[in-house]
């Protein structure tokens, strides 16, 4: 008995210090990240780590805010991020349901379709022209619409739909239920965790695109934080070749700050739904 | 049941409602930039309109035509509301609706545009000979412009041979360039730490060899500490970046050399085995930073700007690389020189000597007087006089002058770096009014260089080869791998032998014989 206390504990031990180094692994460079913002220059370029700046300064935040093209991308961006989590959402849930249903003809076809997409993918100059000849250039149905359901998600979420008892539907069916109706009034208040999560999916991908942007909204008033974010970053890593000369880099420090900007938002939303996370996506997978 | 259905279409109406809602919601907002856009537009026409009324015939050629471009940027944004692109419009008599991308994402963009025939009136290209391009002048995408640019006297007078020659695609030419330096090569180094130890500025190989050791073993900072190195490099095309200047010093070929209509790569040369060694050498005794291999630009560059590092062997013109350095230290001052005797004299390798080009496509540009009109434009630009406002901007504006005393007011050259890029004149390396003593001196030396009369060319730069085009990078990073190696002591002189064998049988050979008969064909 004592023994395999022993053992249990050791085993303990070194599990948790196991996880700790690799959380700490996970976290540190994003600390680095967010003390390197508040640091100043001097400081930066002296010591290569800084996990506690010995003077604080604001300076890199206050030139981030004296211009409003940054604060102005981050509205556009959570507009972005917004709208098309919703658009997300409907066309994803809507075509998940139908798809669950077995009622439906030609469900194996539709569906071999979408997993197809999984597998090919046309490429960036095809899905470029596809948007071009649609007309969505330059505006911001061109970064929602294109990517509105994603095949992956769609499979998850249809998933769960089966794992809903039939008889369910059947006695919404008895109590006068259309298709519908059974959707709205007893599908989605079932999946409101997994919503939650896919929600979350969706959103952190608009936040995060900066190819899409890039390509369809040519006018900068309308670019997101991430394309700017991009050019920041990018002028400090990227050789210039003959262009460098009169190219001022951005300080470290305002590179630094620029990532807890464009990111924060977006980091501030996982609290809120972290609660439904697991649940939501163990949920498809487990039957019963 | 006929009430829980209708209830049940009214939730379905509410939620398609909801939608249209939501989506109304975006579409408004965009429509707010289009109108904007449109606003623009309608201006524009309106004021036509409004000329077009007190002269219809008479003023007709005085219209602003309507450009649309494709143009890189660097740094900030260009304002296109802002007085110096207005300066821009006003000048060439163009209404621009100019798209602006980051110059690293750039070709991206271009090859999207090229490959969905969505083009601009000028399409900006970096390095007019990659594959992408080529192939669609081939296609005859573009303009051809010989015998075109005769007729503007300040376009040809930014022309040059050795420029032209790097151009040409087949033997013509299809693309205006903005030119830059024709080389760039040299060095900064520490005046103060010179000072310090009592040395000359180096004119040959050997006094560079022993100004770079001093400052690492002899404390050139006065500090007391051996804390210091000669040499601050890292990797740029795979190669240190001093490597191609040096290369130049010993005696090497530009990429190949030309003997009996043979071509013979630079890296099979004795000066190319002597530089290597060289570097060697630097690097054993820890003369330069032993983590250049993996180092990222600004970590290269700190080096110097710490007072860490004495020599900088680059471009020598990076006039911003310096600031922190002489921000932090007052006592800091810097030389820059190119001149250096290497065994067979003072070398230096041209690079293609153009910054961006435009070329204009055919389906846009639709016929001869349109492009006609576009080049008149561009010629304006490209006159003596506007050479102050691309150096400083707009009198009484940005400077004053007085007497022929130039005050500056505001500086903008940060911005006027890539509206340069509306002028292809030639290229003239005078330091702007008002520059510090230490950039003057590089400018000093980019003038220098652009008549120096050791100018190595390399012969391949205006040939197009398949084989160059599919394997050319492979078989470059197998040679740069090499060296790096070689001079981290990873390979020996044996082994660098038989990289040039493989280099030789993987498509080398092959490369080389497609030069040589293009070469031969001129």
């Amino acid at each position: 008995m004592r023994k395999s206390g022993l053992s249990d504990r050791s085993f303990d031990t070194i599990n948790v210090l196991l996880l700790i180094v690799i959380s700490l692994i996970c976290i540190l460079p994003f600390l680095q990240i967010v003390a390197g913002s508040f640091a100043t220059q001097q400081e930066l370029m002296e010591k290569k780590f800084v996990l506690i700046p010995e003077v604080y300064s604001l300076d890199a935040y206050r030139f981030i805010f004296s211009d409003i093209t940054i604060p102005k991308s981050m509205m556009i961006s959570v507009f972005i991020t917004v709208c098309g989590t919703i658009i997300n959402l409907v066309f994803t849930s809507i075509t998940a349901f139908a798809l669950a249903r077995r009622g439906l003809r030609g469900r194996r076809f539709i569906m071999f379709l979408i997993v197809f997409t999984l597998l090919f993918d046309g490429g960036m100059i095809p899905a470029y022209l596809v948007v071009k000849e649609l007309g969505l250039i330059n505006t911001y149905w061109a970064v929602m619409i294109p990517n509105a359901i994603s095949a992956f998600n769609l499979i998850l979420m249809r998933n769960f739909f089966m794992s809903l008892p039939e008889e369910l539907f059947e006695s919404a069916k008895i109590d006068g239920c259309n298709d519908l109706k059974t959707f709205i009034q007893i599908v989605i208040p079932l999946s409101m965790a997994s919503m939650a999560t896919f929600m979350l999916f969706y959103a952190v991908n608009h936040w995060n695109n900066f190819m899409m942007p890039f390509l369809y909204l040519n006018t900068p008033d309308m670019w997101p934080v991430q394309i700017w974010l991009r050019q920041i970053i990018i002028m400090a890593t990227a050789d210039f070749g003959d262009f460098g000369a009169s190219i001022e880099i951005p300080s470290q420090s305002l590179r630094m700050a620029t990532i807890v900007v464009a990111t924060l938002p977006i980091l501030l939303v996982y609290p809120f739904i972290q609660k439904h996370f697991v649940k939501g996506v163990m949920i498809g997978s487990v039957k019963g | 049941m006929l009430k829980k259905t209708k209830k049940a279409s009214v939730i379905l109406l509410s939620l398609v409602l909801l939608c249209v809602v939501v989506l109304s919601g975006c579409a408004g907002n965009e429509n707010g930039n289009g109108a904007d856009s449109n606003a623009v537009d309608s201006n524009g026409s309106s004021a036509t309109d409004g000329k077009k009324d007190d002269a219809p015939e008479a003023t007709k050629s005085l219209e602003p035509i309507k450009v649309t471009a494709l143009q890189p940027y660097w740094g900030a944004l260009p304002d296109m509301d802002g007085s110096l692109f207005k300066y821009i419009e006003k000048s060439m008599n163009v209404e621009f609706e100019t798209e602006f991308v980051f110059g690293p994402n750039f070709m991206d963009k271009v090859n999207v545009a090229l490959a969905s025939g969505n083009l601009p009136h000028m399409l900006y290209i970096f390095d007019g000979k990659q594959p992408s391009i080529v192939t669609a002048i081939r296609a005859g995408a573009f303009w051809e412009l010989d015998g075109k640019l005769e007729k503007y006297p300040n376009l040809m007078a930014g022309k040059d041979k050795i420029r032209d020659e790097n151009i040409k695609v087949d033997g013509k030419t299809y693309q205006i360039y903005i030119p830059e330096a024709i080389s760039r090569q040299g060095m900064n180094m520490r005046q103060d730490w010179l000072d310090n130890l009592g040395l000359q500025k180096p004119t040959t190989i050997d006094e560079l060899y022993n100004v770079l050791r001093a400052f690492t073993q002899d404390d050139p900072d006065r500090n007391g500490k051996n804390d210091t190195i000669g040499l601050a490099q890292r990797l740029h095309a795979g190669v240190p970046v001093g490597f191609p200047i040096l290369l130049a010093k010993f005696g090497a070929p530009n990429g190949y050399e030309v003997k009996d209509n043979k071509f013979i790569p630079a890296f099979t040369t004795e000066a190319y085995r002597e530089t290597m060694r060289f570097f060697k050498k630097l690097y054993d005794e820890g003369i330069m930073n032993q983590d250049f291999s993996y180092l990222q630009r600004t970590q290269g560059e700190e080096l110097i700007q710490n007072g860490k590092a004495g020599v900088q062997i680059s471009n020598v013109d990076e006039k911003l690389l310096w600031n922190p350095l002489l921000d932090s230290n007052p006592n800091a001052s810097i030389v820059s020189l190119s001149y250096l005797e290497g065994p067979t004299g003072n070398h230096l390798f041209t690079s293609k000597g153009y910054w961006v080009t435009i070329a204009f496509p055919k389906s846009t540009v639709k016929t001869e007087e349109e492009l006609d009109r576009l080049l008149a434009a561009l010629d304006l630009m490209a006159a003596p006089e506007q050479k102050e406002f691309f150096m400083l901007g707009i009198e009484g504006e940005h400077y004053k002058k007085d007497n022929g005393n130039i005050s500056i007011v505001k500086n903008v050259e940060a911005e006027l770096v890539s509206l340069r890029m509306f002028a292809p004149d030639a290229f003239e390396p005078i330091a702007p009014p008002g520059t510090p003593k230490h950039i003057e001196d590089m400018y000093d030396v980019l003038s220098e260089n652009e008549t120096s009369n050791n100018l190595v060319n390399n012969p391949a730069a205006s040939i197009i080869s398949k084989t160059a085009i599919e394997l050319g990078g492979e078989l470059d990073k197998m040679i740069q791998d090499a060296t790096v190696k070689y001079i981290m002591g990873e390979v020996n002189d044996q082994q660098f032998d038989e990289v040039i064998e493989k280099w030789k049988s993987s498509g080398g050979v092959k490369m080389l014989e497609e030069f040589e008969a293009e070469y031969n064909k001129k």
